[in-house]
């Protein structure tokens, strides 16, 4: 426990006149057209999109799809600023599932897409009541990837090699 | 100091020019992406101002923080500990994989273990550590330190990759197809992920508030990596820490921006607890961080998210290579740091810029990096890091500024000898007139000018 | 209005002509010009290579030599900068204005009498760009300025060719231009190689101390683009 101490002395001793905390006070991006952001998010960080009517008009689609070690999951927050779709541990068979199988399949509703990432941030902390987060969740911006040789962009690096989300318009 | 210079490394790198251009012109073409990337955020320059903000309140109250943290943290599961420096760090980590009969280590990026050089320590001890980010995966076969933070291999060429590959992983030789290579590592890989007895990764944001912590990764290793193994140990610096979940979203919209020009990493995963009957370690690391916290100059540079912008942008960075940097982080920041944790070791990567300020006004969090280097250059001369010789020189230049007649005569003194050294035989005595001429003589200097031209008139 | 001449050391050794132009044009705008003798340098090479504390007395000479003007104006971006961060500390006294700023922001010049005729590559260096705020560089998302280039711009006979990357630094960097000789020629030879490029016969800028590691290269090479400081293409009689 003494560097734990030692630490925080170090710190009291530095002590300075506390910067007063700001709250962001930028303009949270009112996206007016939330979806075709999304979709074009989307197309930039390599998710494919197909539109279905409903969940289980998702299902059939799933069910015929040709991919080994695909995983259907749902996702109930997309965000257009980025393309990314939140998962936490209840919608998930396991933490490693999103990440271990080869092709990853999420069902959207349009209606779930927010604009930015505060957006995004506001609803989880509604769900969560406040920071009461879950063990785990993650955002998910379309599949595995890395250009780490010769910035050559390649998907599929350790994660997922596909994902495709398919989103219910209504 | 045991490494070259900057500035030799630095020549060395250049031999190769058509390398030096294709290395310069990538991450240029990065610093585009990153600005077409920001073009599409409406109000960049608050979310700039709040970030800094942000994290000038908190290291202003790092303690408060670092304390709930640690009590959330607590209440969540996670195992806390606390490592003063590099050693103890590597201590602790090693004790926990000791305990649990650890042999296989999983890695992904963590600047802060490279800071530590955690890898050889562990090595030592006999565990194996494999570094599952393709690129710091390739050096590591290459027993080569990364040499950005963000892109540990761009330093090498796809030959290259691929001549490795085919040693330590025996793929087709003369194979240079990225996608091939990047499938052969992450077959082996796979296997490394599912054999791991732990984990370790770095922290990219830990929230106090509820003792959450955030990892970034594009390629879903950190992930594969801490909910496969039983053991996950997340290390961070102590600045890592932020008040609130609220400002998450300030900081990840400004980090892969400005690190690829991605709008967001392919994951950005929150864990908060770990799975039950797995085991969930935090490190918290001093290392250096509130000596400089103590310091009003430096203090601001504990601000960095780590996302490689002032190094994409940096004219020096590009065309001299990470490894020239000779430390863990490399660039303006990593110039900016390491001195800080050994002046004699790093004493001359301040003076590897030009002060041209590019990384001060990319930099997403407003680190001034450029006013840091030149604080950093003072420090420097004041702890007596420069040879006799050109302190001489120094204060003989500086005697001479309030002596106007005596400057003159030697400023023209100067430029007749400055003439002679742009001549051919004696051009490799300077390193000015190695490569450029000096100008030639005006007929007169604008003072001689003024004085006939005003003062002989009155 | 008394506008005090600044003319660091190596404009005063090597490019008279631009003190020259500087002065001309804060004449002819009906400043009264005071050249403060003795002027030496102004102690940023000692300050940028780390040994700052060495320029005490050299800042209290510039003090000096400067009181009682209410501007102190020059033709260096670079030195200017020095002058207000290092010398006079941001303190009141007389303001300190690279000579283009000076122009637009206290002159509010809108048109320019000058006879140039020719193809301008427009050097906005670093310190003058980022440092002295002449213009809005592209890491920032803020609208495009440049006062160089508006000034440049006034002249009838200046064509203003673009140059890729035009806002990277050239490698001069005071002492680093010797110091990491490898790297800064190699910046130097980036830009020239640019220059080239964009099809100019003059490289244009507010300092020459960028300008003279450009033409050094220049010179060395054998090209024959000339460099000039701004001042000298904004009141240039043929």
């Amino acid at each position: 426990m003494s560097s734990r101490n030692n630490i925080l002395k170090a710190i009291a001793a530095a002590r300075y006149p506390a910067v007063s905390r700001q709250a962001y006070s930028g303009s949270i991006s009112e996206e007016t057209n939330a979806l075709a952001a999304f979709v074009d998010a989307c197309q930039r960080n390599g998710s494919e999109i197909v539109s279905v009517e409903d969940r289980n008009h998702a299902m059939a689609y799933f069910q015929v799809q040709p991919d080994t070690e695909a995983l259907l999951l749902e996702s109930r927050l997309g965000v257009a600023e980025n393309g990314a779709i939140w998962l936490d541990e209840a919608s998930l068979p396991g933490r490693d599932a999103p990440f271990a199988c080869l092709h990853l399949f999420a069902v959207l509703s349009a209606r779930d897409i927010v604009a930015s990432m505060h957006d995004a941030y506001a609803r989880l902390q509604m769900w969560y009541n406040g920071p009461d987060f879950p063990g785990f969740g993650v955002f998910i911006a379309g599949p595995s990837k890395t250009a780490d040789i010769e910035q050559t962009l390649v998907m599929g690096a350790q994660g997922a090699k596909k994902q495709t989300i398919l989103l219910i318009s209504t | 100091m045991n490494h070259k210079s900057h500035a030799s490394s630095a020549a060395e790198f250049l031999e190769d020019s058509a390398r030096v251009s294709w290395h310069d012109d990538t991450l240029w073409w990065i610093r585009a992406k990153r600005d077409k990337a920001v073009d599409t955020v409406p109000d960049w320059e608050a979310l700039r101002e709040a970030a800094s903000e942000i994290k000038r309140h908190t290291l202003s109250r790092l303690d408060t923080y670092l304390m709930q943290l640690e009590t959330q943290a607590i209440q969540n599961g996670i195992h806390v500990h606390w490592a003063a420096n590099a050693e103890e760090h590597n201590r602790i980590v090693y004790n926990i994989l000791s305990q649990h009969h650890a042999a296989n280590v999983v890695k992904s990026k963590s600047m802060l273990t490279e800071e530590c050089h955690l890898n050889p320590y562990l090595e030592e001890r006999g565990i194996q550590v494999t570094d599952t980010d393709l690129g710091e995966y390739i050096v590591q076969l290459r027993h080569e330190p990364p040499s950005h933070i963000v892109l540990p291999a761009i330093h090498l060429k796809k030959k290259q990759v691929s001549d490795t590959f085919h040693t330590h992983l025996n793929t087709d030789p003369g194979n240079l197809s990225p996608d091939y290579l990047t499938a052969a590592a992450r077959d082996v890989l796979r296997k490394k992920f599912y054999e791991a007895d732990a984990a370790i990764t770095g922290i990219n944001f830990a929230v106090a508030e509820n003792g959450m912590l955030v990892i970034c990764t594009n390629e879903g290793n950190a992930d594969m990596g801490m909910h496969l193994a039983r053991i996950h140990i997340a290390c961070m610096g102590i600045e890592k820490v932020i008040p609130t979940v609220e400002d998450l979203p300030v900081f990840l919209r400004l980090l892969a921006r400005s690190a690829t020009g991605q709008a967001s990493t392919a994951y950005t995963s929150h864990i908060r607890k770990p799975v039950p009957g797995k085991e969930l370690h935090l490190v918290l690391v001093d290392n250096g961080r509130t000596a400089m916290l103590a310091q009003p100059h430096f203090r601001d540079a504990l601000k960095c998210i780590r996302c490689g912008a002032c190094f994409n942008t940096c004219p020096v960075y590009r065309r001299s290579g990470g490894h020239s940097y000779h430390t863990s982080v490399a660039g303006p920041i990593g110039s900016v740091l390491s001195p800080g944790q050994n002046m004699a070791a790093h004493g001359d990567l301040p003076f590897a810029s030009t002060l041209c300020g590019s990384c001060s006004q990319v930099c997403p969090v407003k680190i001034d990096l450029h006013g840091q280097l030149w604080h950093r250059r003072q420090e420097i001369n004041q702890a007596g890091y420069v040879n006799g010789m050109k302190k001489l020189t120094a204060q003989g230049f500086a005697w001479l500024l309030t002596r106007p007649r005596l400057f003159r005569l030697l400023l023209n003194f100067g430029g007749k000898a400055g003439r002679l050294l742009s001549k051919r035989p004696f051009r490799r005595l300077s390193a000015w007139t190695r490569h450029r001429d000096l100008p030639s003589m005006p007929q007169a200097r604008f003072d001689s000018w003024y004085n006939k031209q005003y003062e002989q008139q009155k | 209005m008394r506008v005090g001449l600044f003319i660091p050391c190596y404009v005063n050794l090597y490019y008279p002509s631009a003190g020259i132009a500087t002065l001309r044009l804060l004449e002819k705008a009906g400043c009264e010009v005071v050249f403060p003798k003795g002027q030496t340098c102004c102690g940023q090479p000692l300050s940028n290579a780390g040994m700052h504390h060495l320029t005490g007395e050299a800042s209290r000479h510039y003090r000096e030599l400067f009181s009682g003007v209410d501007y102190i104006v020059g033709p260096s971006a670079s030195c200017c900068l020095h002058l207000r961060e290092h010398v006079f500390e941001w303190s009141e006294g007389p303001q300190i204005f690279e000579i283009c700023a000076f122009l637009t922001d206290v002159l509010a010049m809108s048109e320019m009498e000058s006879d140039f005729i020719g193809t301008v590559a427009v050097h906005q260096g670093c310190h003058g760009l980022r440092g002295m705020a002449l213009g809005q560089a592209t890491e920032e998302a803020a609208p495009f300025f440049s006062k160089p280039l508006a000034m440049l711009q006034m002249i009838k006979g200046v064509r203003i060719v673009e140059t890729d990357r035009w806002d990277e630094c050239c490698g001069f960097g005071g002492t680093f231009s010797v110091g990491e000789e490898a790297i800064s020629v190699r910046m130097g030879n980036d830009k020239v190689q640019r220059i080239i490029q964009s099809g100019a016969g003059y490289i244009v800028g507010t300092d020459m101390s960028c300008l003279m590691h450009l033409q050094g290269l220049l010179l060395r090479q054998g090209h024959t683009i000339e460099v000039k400081h701004i001042t000298e293409i904004l009141c240039y009689e043929s």
